[in-house]
């Protein structure tokens, strides 16, 4: 796993943003960005050569689900290792994420170690496919 | 239209017919104008009807003042406050950010030189040092107790800080305890006019969640039964599904 890659992070609320940053850096992650929903995110991940990203999905403009739908189906960016961090706790909407193709979800409120965990587990299997 | 009316109609229509028969048409002229002029009361009875509970309805919108201020006053009222709830609680989990984020960057530093100073301090007591190295140690921990002293202060007053951060929680829990009152006020006034204004009022229970409309984060006693418990659920789910 590449310490230095590009991560965006996604969420209409500042404060999550920044305990998400804090703790991405705290794991030797330094390298984010910040949008406060889907739309902004979308053009900067289209020109920024990210990584990784890590949405929120209730968001107005466009959603968490949305954004990574709209990831998927587009050529340059289907391969984007993408994490829901939401509250949305739902079996459907777990499915749903599931079927659109997400990489790791994790349930607010979440600790440190869940995040590490699931970041630990994408890119093993990012890793292992490359 | 009532049983009296319709017995007086079925009368009046039979004596119709009997005077028509007989050749009696003023008689029958008579008597249609009669049935005529039943109906029309009959009418008229209805309308007045209608028009006092119309008035009595009205009336009962004016009485109804309670709503009136809940709505007018209390209702945007609430907006600003529970606005002004996410902007406490939005500064509060900032100002604690703030304090941690200038924090990290300082206990990293102390640690990492106490690190450094503890191993070659383990040489020294083991008499693996050089007289010149010992002398620059020692003045190396003078330098860095002192900015230990400085950083533990530092420490102390950023945790002092964020411990007052925490004072949103009074003024936030006051707020929401006036809304929940106010809400509980509104319902009582909405049930008591839909039970004036006659309409009636059905046991329906909880609405249907609309499809496609997002659940939100789960509340305790009124956790959906569709919803998983927390990530290890999420994950038992994901690893079903193939993850």
């Amino acid at each position: 796993m590449n310490k230095d890659m590009k991560i965006l992070i996604v969420d209409d609320f500042s404060t999550m943003r920044r305990i998400i940053k804090n703790l991405l850096r705290d794991l030797g992650f330094s390298n984010t960005q910040e949008a406060d929903d889907g739309q902004t995110a979308l053009p900067m991940l289209q020109s920024g050569n990210f990584d990784f990203l890590v949405t929120d999905w209730n968001m107005p403009g466009m959603t968490g689900i949305d954004l990574l739908k709209t990831v998927r189906a587009d050529e340059k960016l289907a391969t984007l290792p993408v994490l829901l961090v939401t509250a949305e706790q739902k079996r459907e909407q777990i499915v749903e994420a599931a079927q659109a193709g997400v990489n790791g979800y994790i349930v607010k409120p979440f600790t440190a170690e869940v995040l590490k965990e699931k970041i630990g587990k994408i890119f093993e299997r990012v890793d292992a496919a490359s | 239209m009532d049983e009296k009316l319709s017995e007086d109609y079925v009368k009046t229509a039979r004596s119709i017919i009997s005077e028509v028969e007989s050749g009696n048409i003023d008689e029958a002229d008579r008597l249609i104008e009669e049935l005529a002029r039943n109906r029309d009361q009959s009418l008229f009875q209805e309308l007045g009807k209608l028009t006092r509970e119309f008035h009595d309805a009205l009336n009962g919108f004016k009485l109804d003042a309670k709503l009136t201020e809940l709505t007018g006053t209390d209702i945007p009222d609430a907006r600003e406050r529970l606005l002004h709830v996410i902007d406490m609680t939005d500064k509060a989990a900032h100002k604690t950010m703030t304090v941690v984020e200038d924090l990290m960057p300082l206990c990293d530093t102390l640690g990492n030189q106490s690190g450094d100073i503890h191993q070659r301090w383990q040489r020294f007591m083991k008499r693996e040092m050089e007289p010149q190295e010992s002398r620059a140690l020692c003045d190396e921990v003078s330098v860095y107790l002192a900015e230990q002293n400085g950083g533990t202060e530092r420490v102390r007053s950023g945790l002092n800080e964020i411990l007052m951060a925490q004072d949103y929680q009074d003024i936030t829990g006051q707020i929401i305890s006036r809304v929940i009152t106010l809400v509980t006020d509104l319902e009582t006034s909405l049930v008591k006019l839909i039970r004036d204004s006659g309409a009636i009022l059905e046991e329906t229970g909880r609405a249907e969640e609309a499809a496609g409309e997002l659940a939100g984060p789960q509340v305790p006693g009124l956790e959906s039964t569709d919803a998983v418990s927390g990530q290890d659920e999420v994950d038992d789910l994901l690893s079903s599904l193939g993850f």
